[in-house]
């Protein structure tokens, strides 16, 4: 009791301060371990040229990479408003099931889904063959190939046995990623756990995990901004995108970003 | 007995606009040549000339007067295609039909011998009508002697109906009274000529040919000459429209995609063959008769119409090679649906295509639509309502242009910066749920929502159902709703 007083004094007379401080320098044991920073607008120039947006378009041409785990949406918004942004640069996004992201999340992240063409195969090898004809078609920049299934208790059965028929073999991302060179493309993989995508062939693979937050919101965070919506109604977590495998750097890496829930989600 | 009737589709143009988007009628709006501020107005409905617009301005200067105009370009392969429907409908009452160079929505049908069959002539102008109007079309049927009188007659009737010019002088006074911009285009003609009191077409019989020339120019003193029946009004042959359906019977039942493959290109290269000029191939139909006495129609588009064989020939494989034809087929039987070539399909050397354009976008997106079926590729169109499944619209995308993304979502989100959202997924229609499947998680709820208490009521209680609610990193959840009106659990996504 007396340790949380003493720590409540300690905010107290520190107030401002504390509140300034970078987002993830405030004593969390893995913001030290980890090269993390944030995107807050801290002033830190240090932290934040360490802590860059991983998945960034350039990068990831002429590669296969796989974005896995339950924040891969969340993590993937930043490249796909880079490339909204930069007008000429088409991509397509390829499901290979029935569950799309809901459009209105999409626009709330700042890409407009009404210029994204959808693509509904229905099991991941006829998913792989439709990014084998979109690269060959050499229209498209960026490759989105969603093969998560998403555990809902609805729609996974089989087992591990249906699972590794549905798998998509290495010939056929042999190809994807010769395509990928030839068309300077890039190919992201969304998957459900980290590996699902097997081989070697994937350059690199990222990690999304997303977790209940302190509940300060991101718009506070970075000064207050009440015209954004930061909502009463939904909680604050944090996703954070793990470099886990890297054919040319050292793993380790981890990019993290505060995230609002949507309405209702305490 | 009348010799002609002059099967006249006012506002052709409009009328073709209107059977896309019947909407418009309500409203005023103009049928354009192209999709361009600079594209001429094609015709005007009653509400827009009212607000001053006339056939022959620019949409941009319409824009300047009437900024609540409705607008969209009628393409020439869209009125020709239109206008071979009517001409094979009218080839059902007539041998011969005619149709106005430049003005697609003017025919002549020949009446000589038809009338008699049935009945009367005016009961044969009304079956003209009837079938024009089954096809989706008004018309006004003139029924005269000469190209140019009943075209006139027509011209300047102001209801859709049918009219019957007893003889020729009952011709000749109804042209005398047809109004001068019915008769004469120009309008610096119209202008000069109504300073001279000649307001209507027999006025300007009266004139003196030997000026007419040299004061008004070398139109009006054709339709001096047409007026006197000197000469007629030009006219071209309008063909029997060729039925692009090829059917044929192997000897033995085929078994293999492969053998369906080789007979339908069989049957292709046949069609191709007797295609009229200019025509090509907008869509296929491929039709299937089964030995069990089963039909089976497969339905393919192109991503531009095309007349190449080969390029047909390949969304027919995507096709077949994913559809299961369990019995043999004994017949099969293919039809086109034939649209106008534009100019450049008909380029001898191919243009350098650009590094990567929305062209070939449509073209893959036609393949996977022929590989994965016609719901395969997909646009979200996003519309205010309060049920989330009801907030996106799935469409079918056509062209290009949909590939560009809008700025302004894009700018809002730049005026809040770090204002990430998460992002749920969610079934195009809800899914059921089972309720033993929420038992072991954590509900975060309930959220009333009702909604259409005017139509049909729909009252739900929205939750989030946290499956590992004891677990730091994950928080993937379930987005369920009850329906109270249905008493049911509901799956509306994940997040």
């Amino acid at each position: 009791m007396l340790y949380r007083a003493r720590d409540l004094i300690s905010i107290t007379s520190f107030g401002e301060a504390y509140h300034n401080k970078p987002y993830l320098d405030r004593g969390d044991a893995e913001s030290t371990a980890e090269p993390v920073c944030s995107t807050a607008c801290d002033g830190a120039s240090k932290t934040q040229a360490r802590n860059r947006y991983p998945l960034r378009l350039e990068r990831l041409i002429g590669r296969i990479t796989e974005l896995s785990g339950p924040a891969a949406l969340e993590a993937s918004c930043g490249l796909l408003r880079e490339v909204q942004r930069r007008r000429g640069v088409p991509f397509v996004w390829i499901l290979a099931h029935r569950l799309p992201p809901f459009a209105p999340d999409l626009a709330a992240n700042g890409i407009d889904p009404q210029s994204i063409p959808f693509v509904f195969a229905p099991q991941p090898v006829a998913a792989a063959q439709a990014a084998e004809r979109c690269l060959r078609s050499r229209a498209f920049e960026l490759v989105l190939l969603d093969l998560t299934n998403q555990a809902t208790g609805t729609n996974r059965g089989g087992g591990d046995r249906a699972a590794a028929a549905q798998r998509i073999d290495d010939a056929a991302l042999g190809r994807l990623l010769r395509l990928c060179r030839q068309e300077r493309a890039a190919l992201l993989a969304l998957t459900d756990r980290h590996g699902d995508l097997a081989g070697s062939l994937v350059f690199t693979r990222f990690a999304a995990a997303r977790r209940k937050g302190s509940g300060r919101s991101g718009a506070r965070e970075r000064g207050g901004s009440d015209s954004c919506e930061s909502g009463e109604s939904s909680a604050d977590y944090e996703y954070r995108v793990t470099l886990a495998k890297s054919k040319t750097g050292r793993p380790g890496a981890v990019y993290r970003e505060v995230l609002r829930g949507p309405h209702g989600m305490l | 007995m009348a010799h002609t009737a002059c099967c006249n589709l006012f506002e052709f143009a409009l009328q073709v606009l209107l059977r896309r988007v019947p909407d418009w009628e309500a409203h005023p709006c103009v049928a354009l040549a192209h999709d361009t501020p600079q594209a001429r107005v094609l015709g005007c409905n009653a509400a827009a000339a009212e607000l001053g617009v006339q056939p022959g301005m620019r949409y941009a200067a319409v824009l300047e007067f009437a900024p609540q105009v409705y607008a969209a370009g009628v393409s020439q392969a869209e009125l020709h295609q239109h206008q071979q429907r009517v001409i094979a409908g009218l080839y059902a009452l007539t041998d011969e039909v005619l149709c106005k160079p430049g003005d697609p929505g003017v025919l002549w049908a020949n009446a000589a011998g038809f009338a008699l069959l049935q009945g009367s002539p005016r009961a044969w102008a009304q079956q003209l009508s009837m079938r024009i109007e089954r096809l989706g079309f008004r018309s006004r049927i003139v029924l005269g002697f000469t190209r140019f009188g009943s075209y006139l007659v027509s011209a300047a009737a102001q209801t859709p109906a049918v009219e019957l010019l007893q003889s020729v002088e009952d011709e000749r006074r109804k042209v005398a009274e047809v109004p001068l911009h019915a008769v004469v285009t120009s309008r610096q003609s119209r202008r000069r000529l109504a300073r001279l009191g000649i307001r209507t077409a027999g006025a300007l019989v009266q004139l003196p040919r030997s000026e007419l020339r040299s004061r008004f120019g070398a139109d009006v003193e054709l339709v001096h000459r047409q007026a006197l029946g000197e000469c007629e009004l030009p006219a071209q042959h309008a063909a029997v429209p060729v039925q692009p359906v090829a059917s044929r019977r192997p000897p033995q039942p085929l078994i293999s995609s492969e053998q369906i493959l080789l007979e339908t290109q069989l049957l292709l290269e046949a069609l191709v063959q007797c295609l009229p000029r200019g025509e090509c191939i907008a869509a296929l139909t491929l039709q299937l008769s089964l030995d069990d006495r089963g039909q089976r129609r497969e339905r393919i588009v192109p991503a531009n119409p095309t007349e190449q064989v080969a390029v047909l020939l390949r969304l027919l494989r995507l096709r077949l090679e994913r559809a299961v034809i369990d019995q043999p087929v004994s017949a099969l039987r293919i039809e086109a649906e034939l649209c106008r070539a534009a100019v450049q399909q008909h380029q001898l050397f191919r243009e350098t295509v650009p590094e990567r354009s929305g062209k070939q976008a449509v073209e893959a997106f036609a393949a996977l639509r022929a590989s994965l079926g016609e719901e395969a590729v997909r646009y979200v169109q996003l519309v205010p309502h309060h049920l989330p499944e009801r907030r996106v619209q799935w469409r079918q995308g056509a062209g290009s242009q949909e590939l560009s993304p809008r700025g302004s979502v894009q700018a809002q989100y730049a005026d809040c910066p770090g204002t990430a959202q998460m992002v749920r997924r969610a079934f195009i229609s809800p899914q059921p749920l089972a309720r033993h499947l929420l038992r072991s998680g954590k509900l975060i709820g309930p959220y009333l929502l009702s909604c259409d208490w005017w139509q049909s009521p729909s009252r739900r209680l929205y939750y989030y159902y946290v499956m590992s609610p004891a677990s730091d990193e994950s928080t993937s959840a379930l987005w369920v709703y009850y329906d109270l009106d249905r008493r049911r659990w509901m799956l509306q996504g994940t997040v």
